[in-house]
């Protein structure tokens, strides 16, 4: 492994958790270093809330532990909360407050002292740049903002690990920008550790130093972003067909014909997996005429984290049914709250 | 583990959530409006009413029943807040209060004392309008029932709150609610007097804390319709203090079982 800095701020060993049949975290160990940005990759249910509630000692563990800062969970549970920061994945703000009162109660609930926290408040908000907001009702902030003001809160107490749960869940593509921008930035200027958990793959890739991908409750790969797509070597190529009929029969094929080639369930898209894209494209397409089947796009990239997902799993992490649902689910939370 | 205690350190988390359940209230205008046109209307329609056919009876009964209504106002209030913790459940900002390292009976403290003051308010306009209805009453006496109308108000948001912790869904609060304050309200000395009562009802009505904080604001407010002597007076007091730390101590309890305290 490439990491340079080898302390280690979070320690999982084995964290298990049973809801009655089903286990949701499986003997999940790793391990986050000093510094660095660890994002937890997974589909909707594999586990990631259900890891960050026991780290950030919300939710007890039915087997193994975890340490946080060289605190353990079970046996200091206060000793890890003050040191850390928390952005969980619901919101979590209270809407009839200001902006400026959230942070405020919060930074109290914490042990900060008058003086400084109103200095500590104003530096914060700026920071995420909702100077002009501090004395609006949450309730009237949008989801990136309110992100934002989370994220701000989080930071109050200076923790040394900020814990982040599917931090743009639900946000517009820019309103997530602003937020990696603001990730990078802590890591950068404050050398700040951070452990994410993302169910998008460009988040993942974008932020993350190493990531863990998580599934049904257990790790099946860990390492950087690099080292993970490298599980993949050359290109990978995606022909949409019309119908999954077709793109079985594509897929047929081209295994006929010696190609690495997987299809998703669902929508008629088929990958294979090739050396050069540019030379084998013109090939490919020439045997799906043959076979009779209808491309309707092709187009190739280098392997993506979803594709290290759908080579290990079979699945796509991108499921847009649930995409789409987990999106007016946080519309109608967001809606609620007000 | 040694559990330290840090005075200003409890202090502020105490300050903290008072400071939240106050301002948040504040924030919510209509909530405000109808908190103060509520009770002035109810005591307006309830306390005209009631004059216009108990003063021939011989028996100034409104001026019996304006203090209760005074602890009323507390009682119902308060019980009630305990709903702010059923919607922090729900919209997650309960999370945010678990996961801070501050002591949690400051936290809970603090909370209760909020709503607690709420209730308080909307007691004090009570009492304000009492004094239009009933201009005999001891204006000194104010003072003294602002007082036992705070331990009433702390002692019900103190239960409500301890049977919101065990209930998910705001429904299932409001009908325990609507199921205990009718029994609470009849079967204390709120309505009639204790000596009116036969020995069950008195019984029941001799455990219920709005029975003191009644007799108390009648004896502070109308002495000449308190059947209560000054000894008995700071008995039932010393009572009052007491339910009202019990039942406080034991919603800290269930509230440490219940976070991981
Ligand atoms: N409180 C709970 N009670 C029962 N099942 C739960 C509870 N929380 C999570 N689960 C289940 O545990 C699994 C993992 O959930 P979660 O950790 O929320 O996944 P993720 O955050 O990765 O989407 C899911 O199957 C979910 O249904
Ligand atoms: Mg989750």
């Amino acid at each position: 492994m490439t990491v340079m800095c080898m302390n280690e701020i979070v320690v999982s060993d084995n964290l298990t958790k049973r809801f009655g049949k089903i286990t949701a975290v499986d003997h999940i160990s790793f391990e986050v270093y000093e510094g660095e940005i660890f994002g937890f990759l997974g589909p909707n249910g594999a586990g990631k809330t259900t890891t960050i509630n026991m780290l950030i000692t919300l939710l007890r563990p039915d087997e193994g532990t975890a340490s946080v800062c060289g605190h353990d969970i079970l046996k200091e549970p206060n000793k890890v909360r003050e040191r850390i920061g928390v952005v969980f994945q619901d919101r979590t703000v209270d809407g009839y407050l200001s902006g400026w009162d959230n942070l405020k109660v919060h930074g109290l609930v914490y042990g900060i002292n008058n003086d400084a926290l109103e200095n500590k408040i104003r530096e914060l908000l700026k920071f995420v740049e909702l100077e002009e907001w501090a004395n609006v009702l949450v309730k009237y902030y949008s989801g990136g903002m309110t992100r934002r003001l989370e994220i701000a809160r989080a930071l109050l107490n200076e923790p040394e690990v900020l814990f982040l749960d599917e931090p743009t869940l639900g946000l517009d593509p820019q309103a997530r920008l602003h937020i990696w921008e603001y990730l990078l930035d802590l890591k950068r200027k404050k050398k700040m550790t951070i452990f994410l958990t993302t169910h998008y793959m460009d988040e993942a890739d974008r932020l993350c130093d190493r990531i863990a991908i998580i599934d049904h409750g257990k790790i099946i790969a860990m390492g950087s972003p690099q080292e993970l797509k490298s599980m993949i070597s050359g290109e990978i190529i995606y022909v949409r067909t019309n119908t999954p009929m077709d793109a079985l029969l594509l897929k047929q094929h081209l295994e006929k014909q010696g190609y690495s080639a997987k299809m998703l369930d669902r929508d008629g898209v088929v990958f294979v997996n090739v050396k050069r894209a540019s030379a084998e494209m013109p090939v490919i397409l020439e045997l799906a005429q043959r076979a009779g089947v209808k491309v309707a796009e092709v187009r190739y990239s280098t392997p993506t984290l979803d594709d290290v997902f759908i080579h290990l799993t079979g699945r796509s992490l991108r499921d847009e049914r649930i995409g789409s649902f987990e999106r007016i689910r946080e519309m109608m939370r967001r809606w609620r709250a007000r | 583990m040694a559990r330290q205690v840090n005075v200003s350190r409890h202090f502020r988390v105490i300050y903290a959530m008072w400071y939240r359940q106050v301002k948040r209230f504040l924030n919510m205008k209509a909530r405000v409006v109808s908190s103060i046109v509520q009770p002035i209307m109810w005591l307006a329609l309830f306390g005209v009413g009631f004059r216009r056919f108990a003063t021939p009876m011989g028996f100034d009964y409104l001026a019996f029943l304006a203090p209760g209504v005074v602890m009323m106002a507390a009682f119902v209030v308060g019980f009630q807040a305990g709903a702010s913790l059923i919607w922090d459940k729900e919209f997650g900002y309960f999370k945010e209060i678990l996961v801070a390292p501050a002591p949690r009976a400051a936290s809970l403290i603090g909370r209760c004392l909020g709503d607690a003051t709420l209730a308080l308010l909307n007691s004090f306009i009570i009492l304000v309008a009492v004094y239009f209805f009933v201009p005999s009453i001891n204006v000194i006496g104010i003072l003294f029932v602002t007082a036992v109308a705070f331990l009433i108000a702390l002692c019900f948001t103190s239960l409500g709150t301890l049977i919101a912790m065990h209930i998910r869904n705001l429904e299932t609060f409001q009908l325990v609610m609507m199921l205990s304050i009718m029994p609470l309200m009849f079967l204390s000395s709120i309505f009639y007097p204790i000596d009116s009562m036969d020995f069950w009802m008195r019984t029941a009505a001799m455990l219920n804390p709005l029975t003191y904080g009644a007799e108390l604001a009648r004896y502070f407010l109308v002495p000449s319709v308190s059947s209560l002597s000054g000894m008995q007076a700071l008995q039932y007091f010393v009572i009052l203090v007491v339910i009202t730390l019990v039942l406080l101590e034991i919603s800290i309890f269930f509230f440490r079982k219940l976070t991981m305290g």
